[in-house]
Order: structure tokens, then sequence, then C-alpha cells
């Protein structure tokens, strides 16, 4: 019984992969040698008299096979919906001196008996990359290539026996990635401008499970500042595997050591990562530099991390405003702004619910000149930044004034 | 490795009858086998047998060849050769026997007819 040698479309064959073995293979697989073909092989009938054993195969091109073989389709849809010209039946016949001999007949799927299709709604489910392998060599090939950094940000999809990732949470882990990527490079130059004129772009995808390639884009630079990229991404992978250290304090110490942006975009790369119950590895290779970097931090550090980042108890600081004008405010979803007339700033965010009650006697406009006391939180109290401070209006009470010129924001 | 073991039985035995022995017909000496004719190669010795009963049904679900055969349980012990664990992607459970005597046609008795329609 050679199946690897009859004559069908894109033979040779080699055998691929066998699912079901009884006394021998009883349901496989086989690929073609050549071209892109693969065929499911299926026992489905016996001679009583002869023992003589029949097999249905199944021609598949490799996207259909690995449809098939990771239970997206189930397995008697695969043979009993075949198109016309890939269902062969095989029979195996002996001969006088017990000999075999293959014979192939093309099959049409609606001549199949019931008898040779598998039970409905039974799926292989079997764990199928459906892109390319990814290989960490790769990075530092294509970044010695294009002469640009290049990494690699590796996810796990939990029970996904395809190449997938949620696409909201991949839009905002690459969203997030590229928020981190320019508030690192803020950090590192003085020059504002470069940090935007460097950016991250997707490269490709990887299997498995979901591998996402990007490399750093400058496009008007003659060369890539690597002065700025290698200290973007050393940072970045310092972060991470603190994120991976089981004392939550490293992490939190790693953070202090950037402003809130950066502290907020990492934030913002593990929220999307725990919500789908996923680790991730990034992998790096700095242009020109021909090495690779790789920080792992597993699924449940991810969940650890994030965890403890919300647990950061804000310092907490009261202040009054003496004489300001409420500009804005939306009861409903409990946000103000106000403008303090004596130090010509705004400060905005929510309002208690009593401050909401107070509010919603007065009018948003010119005339509403207001006293106000706003409670300050500050999530890493070291910091001198005051990005990531939010404002909590706790009581606002009417002056009954009319305000004057100076008390109004400049126009 | 002991305990109870399911083997395919002949297609027309009925249930709770024992199995004869084309049940125990050896790989190589089975013309739906791919080891039929042989006997050089030790894995024509060996018989298939699933440790669990669910993997054995879904195997069926699975190969129409399977499920128009009768299922017959066999209690094995250490002294009855040699069990080697062999799995595949969709059985687990699955052993090839090495029995002691080579040629032993064991005691087993069909717990689950051939499927209607099959």
């Amino acid at each position: 019984m050679d199946f690897l040698s009859l004559p069908l479309l894109g033979a040779p064959l080699d055998h691929y992969e066998t699912y079901v073995y009884y006394d021998g293979p009883k349901f496989f697989s086989m690929k073609s040698a050549t071209w892109d073909i693969y065929y499911l092989a299926n026992a489905v009938d016996e001679n009583e008299n002869t023992g003589e054993v029949s097999y249905l195969l199944l021609a598949l091109t490799s996207k259909q096979f690995q449809a098939t073989r990771s239970g997206l389709v189930p397995l008697r849809d695969a043979f009993a919906t075949a198109p016309a010209g890939s269902l062969s039946l095989v029979n195996w016949n002996y001969d006088d001196e017990d000999r075999v001999h293959g014979s192939v007949h093309t099959y049409e799927a609606s001549n199949l008996p019931d008898a040779w299709l598998p039970r409905e709604g039974v799926t292989l489910d079997l764990p199928t990359p459906t892109a390319d392998a990814f290989e960490a060599a790769e990075i530092i090939q294509l970044a010695d290539a294009q002469r640009r950094t290049v990494f690699a940000v590796k996810v796990e999809t939990p029970n996904a026996l395809v190449t997938q990732f949620p696409a909201r949470n991949a839009g905002l882990l690459q969203t997030a990635i590229a928020g981190e990527f320019e508030a690192l490079a803020r950090e590192k130059t003085d020059e504002k401008s470069l940090a935007r004129e460097i950016y991250p772009v997707v490269l490709g995808l990887r299997a498995a499970s979901f591998v996402v390639v990007l490399g750093v884009e400058s496009p008007d630079a003659l060369i890539e500042p690597v002065e700025v990229t290698a200290s973007v991404f050393h940072d970045l992978q310092r972060l991470l595997a603190a994120a991976a250290d089981e004392n939550p304090e490293v992490l939190l110490s790693a953070m202090r050591q950037h402003g809130a942006k950066v502290r907020n975009r990492l934030r913002d790369i593990l929220e999307p990562l725990a919500d789908a119950k996923s680790g991730v590895t990034f992998f790096s290779s700095v242009a020109y530099s021909s090495a690779l970097s790789q920080v792992s931090v597993a699924g449940d550090d991810v969940t650890r991390a994030l965890e403890a980042i919300d647990k950061v108890v804000p310092d907490l600081a009261w202040f009054d405003i003496g004489r300001g004008v409420l500009i804005g405010k939306n009861v409903r979803l409990l946000r103000f702004e106000i403008f303090d007339s004596a130090t010509a700033r705004k400060y905005s965010g929510y309002m208690t619910e009593q401050a909401r009650d107070q509010a919603s006697d007065i009018a948003v406009n010119e005339n509403s000149l207001v006293k106000a006391t706003i409670r300050r939180e500050t999530p890493f109290a070291d910091q001198e930044d005051s990005v990531g401070i939010r404002y909590v209006l706790e009581s606002i009470t009417g002056l009954g004034e009319q305000a004057t010129a100076e008390d109004l924001p400049p126009r | 490795m002991a305990g109870t073991f399911y083997r395919l039985g002949e297609r027309s035995a009925s249930l709770q009858a024992s199995t004869g022995p084309d049940t125990w017909l050896r790989p190589f000496e089975t013309r739906g086998s791919s080891l039929y004719k042989k006997p050089d190669l030790c894995e024509a010795h060996g018989l298939s047998v699933y440790q669990s009963w669910e993997e054995v049904s879904r195997a069926r679900d699975i190969v129409p060849w399977m499920a128009r055969k009768s299922v017959a349980a066999v209690t094995v012990t250490e002294d009855d050769g040699v069990m080697r664990h062999t799995p595949t992607p969709e059985g687990d459970s699955h052993h090839d026997w090495w029995t002691n005597p080579l040629g032993l046609i064991p005691a087993a008795i069909v717990v689950e007819a051939h499927r209607e329609g099959f």
C-alpha cells in the first residue's frame, strides 16, 4: 500500500502526518514534494471477503489544509463539499500472488455514501500556524539588510488554533508601542521634532502564535539616529524586564525613572495583553549592531504588573481657587473645566457628585465667577512633570459677581 | 502497563460476544494494513489498542472504516507482554501491544457493535 507513489496530481508525495493509527495509518496526510497540494487520506470501507480496504483521498491547497487541520472546517464538510476533481477513491486490491495494487478513481462528492463520511461536526483541532514561522535571526538579517532598527512583538492567543490575535487588542498594542516609542524618544532628545520624525512601521506578520515584525522609519534623516533608537529600545526592554519581575516594586521603581507619558504608554501596552491573556516577547536589533536583544513577560506577569500599576496610591493634595471662571461642565459625565483667574491656569477633570450638584445651578459663561476646591492626584508622586496628574473638583460656589476682563482666559 | 484496553473487533460480532481470531491478526497478517507481509518489521507485530474509550470513539467518528467495526474490551496484565505508548494527534492513549506469547489470542468481550449505517 504505497500511497506516496500513486499517480496523483503533485506526485511524488511525502508522508506529512498520521492522525489516526490502527495497525497502520488509517487517517493521515501527504504533501506534494513540488506543488502546493496536500492530501487527506481516510480509510472508509473494507471488503469483508478479501480484507481489501478503500481510502478516500481529498486534495487540498495549503490554505484549505490549514483550515481543515486547525478545525475551522469540519472533516465531514471537507469531504462532502470537495470540489470536482479533488476527491479520489483508492482501492487496494491483491492479485493471485498476494501482491497489492492500488487503483485511483476520481469521485464526485455528491455521490459519497453517508457511511464514508466522518461524523457530523467532528474537527481535527490541531494548532496550525497560518503564517510563515518566526525566527529571531530574521530580525538581525532585516536590520542589517534594511539598515534600520527592526523589532518584533510576539504575543500568544490561548485556544487559537490558527495564527490570529484579536484585532482590537492588536490595534491597541501597536498604538501603545508607537506611543511608547515616541514618549521614550522625547526623553532622549532635546529635538522634539526628531522624536516625531522617527516612528515604528509594520513590516510583516509571522507565526506562531502571532508575531508582528516592525521597523523604525526615519524618512527625514539620512541615517537612522541610532543614539536615540538604541537608547529607546534599551529603556523599553528594561521596563518590560521589570514588568516580568515578581517584585512589583522593581517595575514601579523603573517606571519612576520616566515621565508620565512613558509610564502611561507602558500601561497601554500591558492592558491589551492582559485582556487577551497573553504574555509578550520583545525582540530587537538596533541598526548597524548585528545583535539581537530579547525580553519576555509571561501572561501572569503581565496581569500582575498591570495590577501593580493600578494599585499605586496617588499622592493627594488640595488647593483652592479663590476667583475663577467655570468655562465648561458636563453634569452627566461629571466633567469640569475651570480657569483660575489668579494664576491664569486652566484645570479640567472629574467632579464629585457633591460638586456636580453645586455646579448644576451655575451657568457656564463669562459671568460665572466661582470659588472652588480641587483635589490633585499624582500617581507617581516623586515625579515633577505635570502629565498624568488628575484633578477632581470637590466643591464649587458661585461668587455672584460679574467677571472683569482680567478674570477671563486670554482670547 | 496493565488495565483495560480497547481493540476493534469483527464487524459481525454482537454485543457481549467474545472476539474471534480475526480481531487478533497482527498487522503483518492483515491485508488492510500498510504493514501486511512485512514480518521483519517490529511494528508489524504490535497490536493497536486504545486505553481511552473516548478516544476510540472519537477515532471511529473520524474514520468510517473504524466505525464499521465492533469494539472489544480486553484486560491486560503485566505478564501479557510489552505495551508501548504510541500516541497520535487524535489518539493520545494509543498503544502498541507486543503480546506474550507472541501469537497470544486474548479473551475479549465486544462492548459496542458496529455503528448503524456503516
